[in-house]
């Protein structure tokens, strides 16, 4: 069973709420369960709720985030140090410094694995695409790498080498936009870079669904 | 972890590499907040968290570009 909380209050949350759906059909082409809590389904109530009642395995959490919580719509928290329901559970948090502190906490009350960012979690977003976030090649240059952390999962394989997969990926788009004539191409690469530099795993690298 | 108060030399390289980009390009911060232009350079000028870790990100880039870290990475 997979769980995945995708608001979309602001246009960054839209953003990643979008490229969500790639998340979503993967684990509908493989009968993988899923619990999609889109937009306003993102709160804490439903989230506690849904998790009490189906324990998943996979928890992909989408929003703004600290070094201490994790927010769902509108920014209320869903998850922060004093929940610790998610025992050998792993969690993906695509959202900001979560991995700075709360990934540990989680791991320390029982969680498998945390898979996150030390740092802000940065996109490049094109102002003539933001209407339809799915258009932005420049977008999708950040967030399909960040897809394939969840997709690995899904397919069965382990955390550190879902992690792998997305950072060769990411390195792939680096180094494609290194070597393109494309407009912006240094302020790209350098948050690229950026991300590729705050991903991590805590917990058991191991952990699989 | 970003730096306090941002250095001078630091802070003007990074500025006129951000007046040369093109207008087009927003910066999402962690599904928190979208930056045009123009707000990333008056969070530069203010020295607002934002601010200071895009000066630290930028900075970050330049120095691995100059010491081949990133060309290492790319392979």
């Amino acid at each position: 069973m997979v769980l995945i909380t995708r608001p979309n209050h602001d246009l960054a949350t839209n953003y990643l709420c979008s490229f969500s759906e790639e998340i979503i059909s993967t684990c509908t082409k493989r009968s993988v369960k899923y619990i999609d809590l889109k937009g306003l389904k993102a709160q804490k109530v439903l989230f506690d709720s849904y998790i009490k009642k189906n324990r998943p395995k996979f928890m992909i959490i989408n929003g703004h985030g600290s070094e201490l919580a994790i927010g769902g719509f509108d920014n209320e928290i869903l998850i922060d140090k004093y929940v610790v329901e998610y025992e050998k559970s792993i969690i993906y948090a695509r959202s900001c410094k979560s991995a700075a502190k709360l990934g540990s906490v989680l791991v320390k009350s029982g969680l498998g694995a945390f898979i996150g960012y030390t740092k802000n979690y940065v996109v490049l977003l094109s102002r003539k695409r933001n209407t339809n976030p799915l258009l932005d090649n420049v977008a999708r240059l950040f967030l399909e790498p960040s897809n394939l952390i969840a997709i690995s999962i899904i397919k069965g394989n382990t955390v550190k080498d879902a992690d792998a997969k997305s950072k060769k990926a990411l390195i792939k788009n680096l180094k494609e936009v290194l070597s393109s004539k494309m407009k912006d191409r240094d302020e790209v690469a350098a948050y690229l870079l950026h991300d590729i530099n705050s991903q991590v795993v805590i917990g058991d690298s191991e952990a699989k669904m | 972890m970003t730096i306090n108060k941002i250095d001078k030399n630091q802070k003007e390289l990074v500025l006129a590499r951000i007046q040369a980009y093109s207008d087009d390009i927003e910066i999402a911060v962690g599904g928190e907040k979208s930056y045009s232009k123009q707000e990333i350079l008056d969070n530069i000028e203010s020295e607002t968290e934002v601010g200071k870790e895009i000066v630290d990100i930028q900075m970050n880039y330049l120095r691995d570009l100059v010491n081949g870290n990133l060309y290492k990475l790319i392979g």
